[in-house]
């Protein structure tokens, strides 16, 4: 069976919510029925197959292609299966996700990963703000799963994130790890200031001092972690080349913080000191 | 029945079902993982009095444990999930988490979980980190050190306990010798123990006494000095008699054992081996029972 494929137009409307577009929700679903399928966008709606053309017929392996920035809620609420996206996406890609993987080829706007709750999340490119939050109102963002950015991560990366993986291949905006409760962010590229800020508990491995380490972090000292070659290691099966890349945090510098929300959470910063 | 020139007993060993686990030792170097292994594994011969019969199973090169490191594959098996709790905890908390650069991991990731460093980790004190990494949970401890690893879990397995053969002899030089070679070929088998020190044991027991707070007693009738006093089931050639306990995973690694276990044992010219038994209770009380000749066909 080959993979079900949505080919945007070209010329199709500009706000497309996507998020119907999920392989759970459209399995079970005959071509003709998925044609008929109402997509929004803005205060309209218009038929799937007057959006899209439509060939294959695995639905558990969607590939949604030529979508552009104004493409929102790509993968919203995900449970399982494989789902391919190439272009830009706009707003929230895989927001409240559960299972299955998203992989995106190219770049991903504000809010990725929102409120994700399992599966795995592979962008090729960068991604906006807020990736790895919270959805607006929810006290924790983040509270399962993978995301991996072989780009550059916008600000507030992990805000209030509670459990699972972060890994940013390239640079980190500002506010990395606001609030953070708990889970693990890994920043192989720069990081800007204001890392950490009112972290609880939780790891955030940085391949370079930040700008400025917050004034509530201590330093602890410098280390070889026991758990760093477990935790490469299994990055290493999510993607070989930033598990191997993990061998620089094989020594690094410990700072725990925010000690004024109790201290229990780390920096570690890769590499000896010189 | 003969293997170079040994008489095997038509006979069979009979075992029990036991609950078991498998976890994974590891340290700095070879040797640091080998002390808190061999620690850990301390007065575990019997259930009768030690609570588990623990061993090494194998060591673990680098490649083979989770955090790159030397390590032992350790087995613990007991009559019960509860006691099996008791004493994995126990003995990971004194004998590996004390033991300088250890960590710990599950061995067995199926089954039912059983708490690894899942209560350990309060040895922290609120300043330990659990890390998630896919289904499976770690736990760093803060120590003087730096940081113990446990995971959180290890799985349970049901297993099987008391597979054995007796290894009938000329003198003790030779019943020693056998045995020697028996369990350096028995090592090689994986999912498989031999509890007792060095593999071996002397003092086969049978179920009673003739004193009433006693379980078990000394197997007379396998007593060489007891031969004119009591029915005894040795010939005037026996001079000395000694047991290989196994406990197995499953009845194909013990299967394994036993025969490669008695293959070795009789293996050269002046063995001085006359004969090999196994140890049973006349079928009613263990279900599993191996029948040596079956095994050596």
């Amino acid at each position: 069976m080959t993979s079900l494929t949505l080919r945007l137009h070209a010329d199709a409307p500009a706000g497309l919510e996507l998020g119907a577009l999920t392989p759970s929700a459209l399995s079970g679903k005959s071509v003709a029925q998925l044609a008929r399928l109402r997509i929004p966008h803005g205060s309209r709606t218009s038929a799937l197959g007057a959006l899209f053309d439509i060939s294959g017929e695995d639905v558990m392996n969607l590939r949604l292609l030529g979508l552009n920035h104004s493409c929102h809620h790509v993968g919203r609420d995900m449970q399982a299966g494989q789902l391919e996206v190439r272009g830009t996406v706009g707003m929230e890609l895989g927001r409240d996700m559960s299972g299955g993987q998203i992989k995106l080829r190219g770049n991903a706007g504000d809010g990725v990963a929102l409120g994700m709750r399992g599966g795995q999340i592979e962008i090729s490119g960068d991604v906006g703000e807020r990736a790895g939050g919270a959805t607006p109102g929810a006290t924790r963002g983040m509270n399962e799963g993978t995301l991996i950015v072989h780009g550059n991560a916008g600000a507030h990366l992990g805000e209030r994130m509670r459990r699972g993986l972060i890994l940013v291949g390239g640079d980190c905006g500002r506010y990395c790890g606001d609030r953070m409760i708990a889970g693990s962010i890994v920043i192989f590229g720069k990081c800007a200031g204001d890392v950490g800020h009112g972290m609880r508990r939780g790891t955030l491995m940085l391949a370079e001092m930040p700008q400025r380490v917050p004034a509530l972090f201590n330093d602890c000292g410098e280390f070889e972690l026991g758990f760093v070659p477990v935790f490469a290691r299994h990055v290493a099966s999510l993607n070989k080349r930033m598990g191997r890349q993990l061998a620089i945090f094989r020594r690094a510098s410990r700072w725990c913080g925010d000690m004024a929300q109790g201290g229990h959470g780390e920096l570690l910063i890769a590499g000896a000191r010189d | 029945m003969k293997i170079n020139r040994v008489s095997i007993d038509d006979t069979f060993a009979e075992a029990f079902p036991m609950k078991a686990t498998r976890v994974i030792v590891t340290a700095l170097n070879e040797t640091w993982a080998l002390h808190a292994a061999t620690a850990m594994t301390g007065f575990a011969t019997s259930v009768i009095a030690c609570g588990c019969e623990a061993g090494i199973e194998r060591p673990l090169t680098p490649t083979e444990t989770p955090d790159g490191r030397p390590g032992f594959a350790v087995l613990l098996f007991a009559m019960s999930k509860k006691e099996l709790i008791k004493q994995i905890q126990n003995r990971v908390g004194q004998c590996v988490l004390t033991a300088p650069t250890s960590a710990c991991f599950a061995g067995i990731e199926d089954g039912q979980a059983l708490p690894l460093g899942k209560n350990l980790r309060f040895f922290g004190d609120g300043h330990q980190i659990a890390k998630k990494l896919g289904k499976r949970r770690y736990w760093r401890v803060p120590v003087m050190d730096g940081e113990f690893l446990c995971e959180e879990t290890t799985g349970l397995a049901a297993a099987i306990g008391g597979g054995n053969f007796i290894i009938l002899a000329r003198d003790q030089v030779s019943a020693l010798g056998a045995a020697e070679r028996a369990i350096a070929a028995m090592n090689k088998v994986a999912g498989v123990i031999m509890p007792f020190p060095g593999g071996v044991v002397r003092s086969g027991s049978k179920v009673g006494s003739k004193y009433k707070a006693l379980p078990a007693s000394t197997n007379h009738l396998f007593c060489p000095t007891l031969r004119g006093a009591v029915p005894s089931e040795l010939s005037a050639d026996v001079g000395a008699v000694l047991e290989i306990v196994i406990d197995g995973l499953d009845s194909a690694a013990i299967d394994e054992a036993t025969r490669v276990g008695i293959r070795a044992a009789c293996r050269g010219r002046d063995h001085g081996v006359l004969r090999i038994s196994a140890g049973n209770y006349g079928g009613n009380l263990g279900p599993f029972h191996f029948k040596l000749r079956n095994i050596l066909k």
